[in-house]
Order: structure tokens, then C-alpha cells, then sequence
């Protein structure tokens, strides 16, 4: 009993060393200062594309998130299927195309962030590479500081959207 | 029909069995509290989901064992003479099936996870507006699988050999396997924070491996006892030594020449026959109420034996096959 008290103690001393969750393979430290390679899928008032920008609320966090991990994001365009198989073979970083909790893809080696917008039934997140802990926590919790502007962003692209 | 007597346990007995009761009573309760707790923090780990499925599985037994006392008390009756013991076997039986079945299952599922690769992926949860690691909660869930599940068991496992009943035995060392399957789980959780995604697969798969191996050992003995195996101790499996007693008990009889005895476990008692090749036959009948008697006096758990005067006995098979 006093034996796995001291374990339980240790254990957590231990964890608090160091940077913790870590990556399985150091994905946000890949990011950070370099690229960040964001697959998208055209999906009004999220992801939203005209003949010479890319726009949406979604796409508007990513640069944001971006940026505080002094990354340049690399935009790569796709189907849906594309970028799931991608991600599941970690060639991408993120998939963003206003996907719901209830995505069939989630079935796939990839991992879904918790719902970071919610209106009516629809709870949204985005996708991103499986496992990869500190990534994800990184991305909730700026996904988290963002809660409350993210109401105005989806009117704002909505309206954008009607003219 | 000859209906035997009704009974379960002796009067010196019966505040240990009320003990037994209110401690599987508590034990449902903190079970069930643990799994809704494991459940709302499982996410993607397969050790969570394994712990989970474990923490399910160890209330068969406590359960098995409260409904079990419910039907075990009443009284024999022409269609069922021999009473209603044997409903212990049948429960332990089925939650042995269940521990086998389930701990194949889930190590199945470890070993594809391993195979696959499947990295679990953790995230926040956010809790008074802070966002927390899901695997920090998962340990803090898993400490609390920990601690009333060693004292439960040490309390238990006495009960058990006292009452000679293995519902509560097999439930006493569920909850040893239940805070060995949460110190497993939190190493496999702390290593997924460690970024060893594989750490959480191979905890999951030494779990789901223990399950099977208890659920093969509870199976085989369940079917032993359905067998008419001749009575066990509950702990070590050796052959309870009531029934050398028995034999001894008649021998010592002096009007006995010869003496072996065939015994069988029925839930906590014990039925059987002791054949005996007499010295002579004066005064038979009263000879063989004393003896009957005097087997009576040794144990509570003889509950119904007899006596069966044979010109002689059988060879013995001297090898005697422990399965």
C-alpha cells in the first residue's frame, strides 16, 4: 500500500517535468517556426473559396492558430476522400471542411478535436493527425480562447456568403 | 420422494453471511460508480475501454452472488428434493463464461490495435473554463478503481472460506484483479502522455490477458463442480480434507470393519454416502443412525449422508486425477 502510494506520487512528480502530453511524433514541434499543412474541402460559411482567396470562419482560426505557432500554412485543396486518406497517412497535418461531430470519417486512423462550436444539433470540430496529444491539446485550447468570437465570425461569412 | 432438510448455513454462521451481503451491496455500488466514471472519461484509450469492460465485469459475481441468496434459502420441495443449492454452481458457472469470453474479446482487441497501429488520440475536456488533458483525469479516475477495490477484497476473501461459498470468493479476487487492471491502465495512460502511443495497447492487451486467464480457471472449476467433483477447499483446489474425515470418523466406528465414503458439493454443502462393510450385524440399525450422526457432528457443511452397508468394497483407483 505505502509502496504504491510512493508509485501514484512519483508518477505524477514525473509527468510534470516535462512537456506533457507529448507527440508520438513531435508534430507540434515539426510545426512550430515551420509549416503547417492544412487540407480543406469547400464548405460554406467554414471554408469558403473565390477565384482568388480563401476564406470562412474555420480558415480564418487556422491563420490565427497559425500564427501563434509562427507557422505558414501550407493550403492543400481536395475531396473529402482525398484528404481523409491523407491524414490517415499523415501527409497532412489538419483537415478543416465545417465537419460535425457526427462525421462518418472519424472511423478512420485519424482524431477528431472536441467540439469547439455548437448551434442547434450541429457540434463542430475539425480533423486532424491520430495521436499526435500535445498538437491536439495545443489547437483545443487556442480552439477554446476563440469560443466566444466565433458566433460573430459564422454571421460574418454567412452575410458574406449572400452577396 | 425423501425431500432433504432445509438449510444453508449454521445460526454461528449467520452474521457473517449478513456481513457478506452488505459488502456485496457496497461493492455494486462503488462498481457502478467507477464504471460511469470510466465510461464519461474513456476517449480513444483501449486501456480505459478495457478497464471499463473489466471494472462491467467484476459485477457478475457480486451480483450473481445477492441473487443467488434470494433462491438458495428456499426450502426443498417434491419437485426439486435435493434443494436449491446447486444455484450457486449455476451462477458461478455463467460469470466464469463471462470473464473467458470477454478477456478473448477484448485481447483481440488490443492486438489489432497494436497491429493497426491505432495511436489513441486524447484531448482537452474543459472544466470551470479550463482546458484539462483528458489522460490526467483518466489517472485520477483510475486511482480512485484502485484503493476500495484492495480493501474490498481483503474483506471478502476470509467470508468466503468461512461460508465456503465461491460467488464471493470469485468476486474477492475480481477486485484484486480489478486495482491491478487500474495500476496497469495508469501506466498505460501516463505512457500515452509520454507520446509511447503503444504503451496504451500493451497495458490493454496484459489486462484482457489476466481476464482470460481468470475467466479459464473459474470455467474449468465451474464445470468440475457441475461434474460432481468430490469437494474442494475454496482457495488452493486440493481436496477438502472433510472427506478423509468423514472416512476416518467411520472407521473409528467399532462395529465397522471397512469404510469409504463418496462425496459431492452442492453450493456450500455437501451431499454424499459413506459405504461401509460392517464387522457384524447386531444392533444394525441403530449402528448406522450413529454413525450418521456422528458425521453429522463434524462439519455443518455435511448436510445430508447416508449410509450404505455393502459384503464389500470396491478397489480404490489410487491415482487420483486433480484435472
Amino acid at each position: 500500500m505505502k509502496n504504491y502510494i510512493v508509485f501514484l506520487a512519483l508518477s505524477f512528480l514525473l509527468l510534470h517535468c516535462h512537456p506533457y502530453p507529448r507527440d508520438p511524433e513531435k508534430t507540434l514541434e515539426n510545426v512550430s517556426h515551420h509549416e503547417l499543412l492544412v487540407g480543406y474541402s469547400v464548405n460554406p460559411p467554414w471554408v469558403i473559396e473565390t477565384s482568388d482567396s480563401l476564406q470562412g470562419v474555420e480558415v480564418a482560426l487556422m491563420q490565427e492558430f497559425a500564427q501563434r505557432l509562427h507557422a505558414e500554412i501550407r493550403w492543400i485543396p481536395g475531396t473529402e476522400n482525398e484528404l481523409f486518406k491523407d491524414l490517415a497517412d499523415r501527409k497532412l497535418h489538419m483537415v478543416i471542411a465545417g465537419l460535425t461531430r457526427d462525421t462518418p470519417w472519424k472511423k478512420e486512423k485519424i482524431g477528431i478535436t472536441r467540439t469547439y462550436y455548437k448551434t442547434g444539433k450541429e457540434e463542430y470540430v475539425m480533423a486532424i493527425l491520430q495521436g499526435e496529444n500535445a498538437f491536439l491539446v495545443a489547437l483545443e485550447k487556442f480552439l477554446l480562447t476563440k469560443e466566444h468570437q466565433i458566433k460573430s465570425l459564422v454571421e460574418k461569412y454567412e452575410n458574406h456568403q449572400a452577396i | 420422494m425423501k425431500i432433504t432438510k432445509q438449510f444453508e448455513f449454521p445460526k454461528a454462521l449467520l452474521p457473517k453471511y449478513k456481513k457478506a451481503k452488505r459488502i456485496e451491496i457496497i461493492s455494486i455500488a462503488y462498481l457502478i460508480s467507477t464504471a460511469l466514471l470510466m465510461y464519461i472519461t474513456m476517449s480513444g484509450s483501449q486501456t480505459m475501454k478495457t478497464a471499463w469492460v473489466e471494472d462491467m465485469l467484476s459485477l457478475i459475481p457480486a451480483i450473481s452472488f445477492l441473487i443467488t441468496t434470494k433462491i438458495f434459502n428456499k426450502a426443498p420441495n417434491e419437485q426439486f428434493p435435493f434443494g436449491y443449492h446447486r444455484v450457486s454452481s449455476i451462477a458461478y458457472l455463467c460469470s466464469s463464461l463471462a470473464l473467458f469470453t470477454v478477456g478473448g474479446l477484448l485481447l483481440i482487441d488490443a492486438i489489432l490495435a497494436l497491429v493497426r497501429q491505432e495511436h489513441p488520440t486524447i484531448g482537452t475536456v474543459v472544466i470551470f473554463g479550463q482546458p484539462i488533458w483528458m489522460g490526467y483525469l483518466m489517472m485520477l479516475v483510475l486511482v480512485y478503481a484502485t484503493i476500495p477495490a484492495i480493501f474490498l477484497g481483503k474483506v471478502k476473501m476470509p467470508l468466503a472460506e468461512k461460508l465456503h461459498e465461491k460467488n464471493l470468493y470469485a468476486d474477492a479476487k475480481m477486485n484484486k484483479a480489478d486495482w491491478m487492471t487500474a495500476v496497469a491502465s495508469i501506466i498505460g495512460v501516463a505512457g500515452i502522455g509520454l507520446g509511447w502511443w503503444w504503451t496504451d495497447a500493451i497495458a490493454a492487451a496484459i489486462i484482457s490477458a489476466d481476464i482470460l486467464h481468470d475467466g479459464y480457471v473459474n470455467l474449468r472449476e465451474a464445470t468440475y463442480d457441475m461434474l460432481d467433483q468430490a469437494p474442494k477447499t475454496i482457495d488452493d483446489q486440493d481436496i477438502h480434507p472433510i472427506v478423509d474425515q468423514v472416512k476416518q470418523v467411520l472407521e473409528g466406528q467399532d462395529w465397522v470393519k471397512k469404510a469409504e465414503v463418496r462425496l459431492r458439493e452442492d453450493g456450500h454443502v455437501f451431499f454424499g454416502e459413506g459405504f461401509i462393510v460392517p464387522q457384524h450385524t447386531d444392533h444394525l440399525l441403530s449402528h448406522i443412525n450413529q454413525g450418521v450422526e456422528a458425521v453429522y457432528q463434524l462439519d455443518w457443511k455435511i448436510h445430508d449422508f447416508h449410509i450404505t452397508i455393502v459384503d464389500q468394497l470396491p478397489e480404490q483407483p489410487k491415482e487420483k486425477n486433480k484435472g
